[in-house]
């Protein structure tokens, strides 16, 4: 197993007397594929949002490429390439494709904007995904469906040079035909050596596309697994807390 | 890329261009009922003169909406600088290049307040207007004493009627400010940004787009040109009238809606709305010049207000597309 680009060590977050992490530890690896998986309430959102940056963690560390890093803003998380697609609300509809990707660091020339750049870049970057859904890069957002619009959204993130990707239920909205598209998507981008971490409740998803299965249970981690080791009744059984690895605390 | 029959098709379709269709229409309806008031040279010069500062309201207006401010506050911010203009000319007695910058930085000030007031305090832009708009209307009672400020001097009166080609200064301030506007919206990174913050700030947020800060410039920028509008509408009338800003609201807001249907697929922008504001601005002069009651303004523009805001919400064009369809047909090729 090669070194993990992103790992978390005994990340704890309370929100008041509430504690969500108890202590929770996470690898991701480059080319792979992590699922989170955990029922509602076991705290992946809280997890994934400390690594977004838009909550902090209270304690526990965090290390990228092996060095241990702060992630304190949604700036810090993308400086070092760390970018989240979240489920529903990562477009603008009444902006372009183009638009939508370049949003927050459009490039220009001569105090105007590059389009002809832009649409070359947006073009490459959906080309090296194989994507073939999408008809024009000029078409407004509000024209997609829902799987074209979870591409766009992944191709933003690729388009960042992002080096992990997390993805928030990237399917949970779409049809059994966009499902397999965006599944796909996932696989290449793992493929172009992207570290990929997606949440979902989908079981089906998750065995179709991780390489790892870590299973959060009311704010612990209680089970790291290797896909292809593994079943689904036992992933069910930690999900629901009546199996346990007894490994973390 | 060569221009297709859908293409052509889409630029003249009713939705894309709706005003110039209702303009065509007015025009020949009042060219054959009133031809020897309206077709005038005069009339359609001082049309042009009078509607610039309706158009420089519009434009205060449309800035902040597109990032998802609406200003209610638009005419009593007209009003209010209008007021403070002939109140630090004739009462104060400043000289000209001092009280001019000082209207248009009062009125940035203004939206820099109500921005203040929707950004930190978090009040819904309408609410947080409507408060602001009663607050100036109470300021420019309190300035003027309900009066109108007069003994201005000849020349502030100048600014507002000196002619160049036979257009007066505020057409071509309109055209500037225009010009300016329509660049940053649609050529820089902080309109495009501005747009994405109006329609999905959240969007916008996880982005990177300071989508706050943003809001507080647009009101701002809007709060400078509403100023201007107020300066140069006190020059115009050589007096500090009370009553008259507030009437700007309503023609203001509504060509701003009709504009947004304009061109840009419902995306509101700048040329959109200086071109509906003039076709409902002929309408008007129309009604007025056929001897309508003064009422009739209200009616129109709030009907217009409507229908503005239903077309935009319009989607199915069928009919007239068609009719319009089969004359492109004739010279563009079908595209398969």
């Amino acid at each position: 197993m090669s070194v993990p680009i992103i790992e978390l060590t005994d990340v704890v977050k309370s929100f008041g007397p509430v504690s969500v992490l108890k202590g929770v530890s996470l690898r991701a690896y480059p080319g792979k594929v992590t699922a989170l998986v955990g029922d509602n309430g076991a705290g992946k959102s809280t997890l994934i949002k400390g690594l977004a940056g838009v909550q902090p963690y209270d304690s526990g560390s965090v290390r990228f490429d092996g060095e241990e890093v702060s992630l304190h803003s949604p700036r810090d998380a993308s400086r070092l390439g760390v970018e989240v697609v979240y489920q529903d609300l990562a477009l603008c509809d009444n902006l372009d494709i183009v638009q939508n990707m370049f949003l927050g660091r459009e490039e220009t020339r001569l105090g105007t904007f590059d389009e002809g750049r832009m649409e070359r870049e947006a073009s490459d970057t959906l080309r090296s995904l194989s994507v073939r859904t999408v008809k024009s890069v000029r078409q407004k957002v509000s024209s997609l469906s829902g799987g074209q619009r979870q591409t766009v959204a992944i191709a933003r993130a690729v388009l960042k040079k992002a080096r992990v990707v997390i993805l928030d239920e990237p399917t949970a909205a779409l049809g059994v035909a966009q499902t397999e598209q965006v599944l796909a998507l996932v696989r290449r981008l793992a493929d172009q050596g992207v570290a990929v971490i997606i949440i979902s409740h989908n079981l089906a998803d998750v065995f179709a596309v991780a390489d790892h299965i870590s299973v959060l249970y009311l704010g612990q981690m209680v089970a790291d697994l290797e896909t292809r080791a593994t079943t689904r009744d036992d992933v069910v059984g930690y999900i629901t807390g009546t199996k346990t690895m007894g490994v973390s605390a | 890329m060569s221009t297709t029959r859908d293409d052509v098709l889409r630029a003249l379709s009713f939705r894309n261009i709706s005003a110039i269709y209702i303009f065509v229409v007015m025009f020949v309806i009042f060219s054959l009922w009133i031809p020897q008031k309206f077709l005038q040279v005069g009339v359609w010069r001082s049309l042009l003169d009078a509607e610039a500062l309706t158009g420089l309201a519009a434009l205060a207006a449309l800035i902040p909406l597109i990032a998802g401010s609406l200003n209610l506050a638009i005419g009593a911010q007209v009003g209010f600088a209008a007021i403070v203009s002939a109140w630090l000319l004739g009462k104060a007695g400043l000289p000209i290049l001092v009280q001019l910058p000082a209207v248009v930085l009062s009125g940035a000030l203004i939206g820099l307040v109500t921005g203040l007031v929707i950004t930190r305090l978090r009040v819904e832009p309408i609410i947080a207007t409507l408060g602001i708009s009663s607050i100036l209307l109470a300021g420019m009672a309190w300035v003027s004493g309900s009066q109108q400020i007069l003994g201005l001097g000849d020349e502030y009166k100048l600014i507002a009627t000196t002619q160049f080609g036979g257009v007066t200064i505020p057409v071509y301030v309109l055209l500037a400010v225009a010009l300016l506007s329509w660049y940053v919206l649609e050529r820089t990174p902080v309109g495009r940004r501005a747009y994405a913050a109006g329609y999905n700030p959240e969007a916008a947020r996880l982005a990177g787009v300071h989508v706050e800060r943003l809001r507080i410039w647009t009101l701002v920028a809007g709060g400078a040109i509403a100023a201007l509008a107020g300066a140069l509408l006190t020059s115009r009338i050589n007096a500090g009238d009370p009553t008259v800003g507030p009437s700007f609201l309503l023609p203001a807001l509504t060509a701003v809606f009709l504009g947004s249907t304009q061109f840009r697929g419902g995306r509101f922008n700048v040329w959109g709305t200086i071109v509906a504001m003039y076709v409902l601005a002929v309408g008007i002069k129309g009604l007025q010049l056929a001897g309508s009651p003064r009422w009739v303004n209200d009616l129109f523009y709030g009907v217009a207000l409507v229908l503005a805001v239903a077309l935009s919400q319009w989607e199915v064009t069928s009919r007239r597309a068609s009719a319009i369809g089969r004359l492109v047909d004739r010279v563009l090729p079908r595209k398969r």
